[in-house]
Formats: C-alpha cells, structure tokens, sequence
C-alpha cells in the first residue's frame, strides 16, 4: 500500500529544473492548479465551476476504470497506490468514492443525495455522465 | 476579422519563441495563435461559439471526460510555453467574445502582467506535500494488574490513543516547520487546502499541501533542504511535484490599475491605445495578498481514531 522507503528528496533530486512536464503530479494537484490559480479575469463568458475537491473525486471515480484510463492514455493510476493494488481495492476504493461524493453534494446543497446507484461496482465502465454533478454555489 | 468563434485564453508571456506551439493544440482541438500587445504575447486559441458559449461550457462543465481532457489540454499548452521562457497562465475557462476582448485584457493589465512576468522569470513552482508518516509506537508498558484484563485493556487502548494523538501533533509542527523552512528558501510560497485522502488517493492524512516559487538557481539547494527535513521529520512523509508553471503565483493584482491616467484621457479599456507608455510598474507584492493566503491556516483533518488491535472487526463496521 504504502512506499516506506520512498523519501521526497531523493525523487526530488532526481526531477529536473525544465522538464517536459511533471511526471510526480496527479490529479488531484493539477485540477487545485489549472481550475482555481492562474490569472483571474472575469472574461465575457461566465460559468460556475464545481468545487474542485468534489470534482477531483468524480474525476478519479470515472477514470478508475482501468480499460478507459488506458484508452485515454492516463497512466496516473499506475503509480497511485490506493489503485493500483488490484481489482478489489479499485473496487473498494469506488465504494469509497462514491460515499464521499454523496457527503460532499449533500454538504453543499444542503440536502442528503442518494448515493448513486450500486449496479455498476462491477463495471468496466462507468456512465460517461453522472447525473448530479450541476451545482448553484 | 470576425469569426462566430471565442477566444480562449492560454497564457501570457514575455514573447513565444517560433515554433514553439508547433504541433500543439488547445482544448478544442484547435491550432493555437498569438496575440501581442505593447510587447506581450497573450496565446490563445478559437473555439467554436456553439460549444463554448455560457450555456454549452457550463453544460460541458459537468461532462467530467470532457473536462477531465480539457484540464488536460489547458496545462499542456501552458507547460509547453513555461518550459520555454517566462510565463503566466490563466485560469481554464477564460474566455473573450472576440480577440479584440482578449487584447484590451492585454493593453489594461499590461504593467500588472509585466511585474507579474518579472516575478517569474527564471522561477519555478514547486509543490511540497506532507503526509504523516512512520510506524506507530509500539504500545507502551503499561504497569497494569495481570489479573484484571479489562483495565489492562482500557489503559493499553487509552496509551495507544494518546500515543497517536501526540505523533499527530508533532507530525502536524513538523509541517510547519518544514513549509517556514523551503518559503525561507523560495521567492514566494503559498498553502493550498489540504486535499481528503478521497482526492489525494492516499490513505495517510495530509499535513501540508505547499507550493513555492523557486528561483532556478536555487533549486538544488531546495532539493537539498527537503532531503534533509525528510530524514529529519521522521513523523512526515515528504511529496515533491514539479517543476510547475507558476500557477499558484500568478496573481495580478486588482483589475483597477493602481496607476491611474491623470489627466482622465482615456481609459484602459478603449480599443486605441496602441502606444502605450512601457510603466514598469514596480507593483507591491511583499504580501501574499492572493487566494491563497487565507487557505493555508487552519489544518481541517483530525488525527484518525486508533484502531485496538484486539478489535479490528468493529473499527470496519461503518
């Protein structure tokens, strides 16, 4: 599960000053980054955007999948431990995902969603559309 | 030239290098173009008005393979661009009706954007996160009466939860410790919120999500002092990503420009202002006035409930 002996100054020193990306990065840091910083100007098109932790778990839980993942060329899961320890952790981990979801839609609008529908724990594909993912921050 | 298309906007940078948006596209699939204004090159791309107006990209919005791909292509573009020279990208999901929108934004900000630029130069972000870490101490020896389990047991339990609640607590001082140490060494730094362990994927509680604009030069020394608050904080687990481009130290300052013409002649906005005094404007940003300040304060996670060994089923009730 865990990599006891991975220490971050040794990957550190091995990363480069001007790479051609960030190989280290998941989802979750790119999603904080490239939707919430950056230059804010209102622009001339406005849209809301879903609260990033919320949508950094949806994300994970629709790319879980590993047949897709690969499909798209995201390998991030690889390297992630939680996921990549097998077919029933990524199961578990969908279980897991999916409850959070529910706490975190319920925490924002203010009413207890019903955990999204079970039938798909064994699927090899989630629906391309999950259904409650409208907001009204 | 008008097209029914919108104009996404990419990045800004002190100027793009020919070529180097050779073979790349944007979160339309599209070729992407330059604008440049008094100097500065705004990169952006058209994206097709059915697809992006209000109501389409806000419906996209929820499509989260699509949003998940146009992340995706959005810090591409702007990785590719930070690798070669200075630059600062802006949020996903900024967008004018025309170019003309787009390079007003260019003219009105220019001074802001040029600091902003000067801040950059040369400097990468770099996260740091911590975890906590190690094996929890052994149980302690608790003197307890051999011939009364039940107390025996609720001492060991009571040991062990206090144990985990003051590894938690020195975990939590060693994160900041270790962020006062690498912002000491960086231009700047930010915090951003903690991620859960749903969003981070790891099951050890997040200490500290850091991010920190380091100068090029300094690098090495950076790498240096995490390897060595790493071994020294054996209670946390150190993460490092990057290098970055420098999104979290990308603010701008207020869209009121703080240099006001004088003599009212004009404002920022018009479409005319094709010469344009280079003000270097030497804007203040000792302050880490940006979104970020407030976030990093107050850590939200609890130390997790320590789980008897003599009762491993219950904990997994739920």
């Amino acid at each position: 599960m865990t990599q006891p002996t991975a220490r971050s100054g040794d990957r550190f020193l091995a990363a480069q000053p001007r790479g051609t990306g960030v190989q280290s990065a998941n989802l979750a840091d790119l999603l904080e980054r490239v939707l919430d910083k950056g230059i804010v100007i209102a622009g001339d098109i406005r849209v809301n955007l879903l609260d990033i932790e919320l949508l950094t778990i949806k994300i994970r839980l629709l790319i879980a999948s590993v047949d897709r993942a690969r499909e798209m060329g995201i390998d991030w899961w690889e390297h992630d431990p939680s996921l990549s320890s097998g077919k029933r952790g990524l199961a578990l981990e969908n279980r897991r995902l999916r409850e959070r979801i529910g706490e975190l839609e319920a925490g924002r609008t203010g009413r207890r969603t019903q955990s999204p529908d079970a039938d798909y724990e064994d699927d090899e594909t989630p629906p391309a559309r999950p259904r409650r993912t409208r907001s009204t921050p | 030239m008008t097209t029914p298309d919108l104009t996404w906007l990419y990045a800004v940078a002190r100027d793009v290098e020919d070529g180097a948006l050779d073979g790349l596209t944007g979160v339309a699939d599209e070729p992407l173009r330059t604008l440049t204004v008094t100097g500065l090159a705004l990169v952006v791309g058209s994206v097709p008005r059915s697809g992006f107006d209000e109501r389409a990209l806000q419906r996209r919005l929820a499509d989260l393979q699509w949003l998940e791909a146009a992340v995706r292509a959005h810090h591409r573009v702007i990785a590719e661009l930070a690798r070669t020279g200075r630059t600062l990208p802006l949020r996903f999901a900024t967008l004018y009706r025309d170019d003309r929108g787009a390079a007003a934004f260019l003219r009105g900000a220019g001074p802001r954007l040029r600091a902003a630029l000067e801040r950059v130069a040369d400097r990468a972000e770099w996260g740091v996160k911590a975890y906590l870490a190690g094996a929890a101490p052994a149980p302690a020896d608790i003197a307890a009466p051999a011939d009364r389990p039940g107390t025996a047991y609720l001492l060991r339990r009571r040991a062990q939860r206090d144990a985990l609640a003051q590894r938690f607590d020195e975990a939590m001082a060693a994160a900041r410790e270790i962020h006062a140490a690498l912002a000491a060494l960086a231009d700047r730094a930010a915090e951003h919120p903690l991620q859960s362990a749903e969003a981070s994927g790891r099951a050890e509680p997040m200490l500290l999500n850091g991010a920190y604009l380091v100068d090029r030069e300094r690098v090495a020394d950076f790498g240096a002092a995490a390897t060595e608050l790493g071994r020294r904080f054996s209670g946390v687990r150190l993460e490092l990503t990057g290098p970055w481009p420098p999104y979290s130290f990308a603010d701008i300052g207020p869209e009121v420009p703080e240099t006001v013409d004088p003599a009212g002649t004009g404002t920022a906005e018009t479409a005319e202002a094709d010469v344009e005094a280079d003000v270097e404007a030497e804007a203040g940003f000792g302050a880490d006035a940006g979104p970020d300040a407030a976030t990093g304060a107050a850590p939200r996670i609890k130390p997790p409930e320590p789980r008897s060994p003599e009762q491993p089923a219950a904990a997994e009730g739920g």
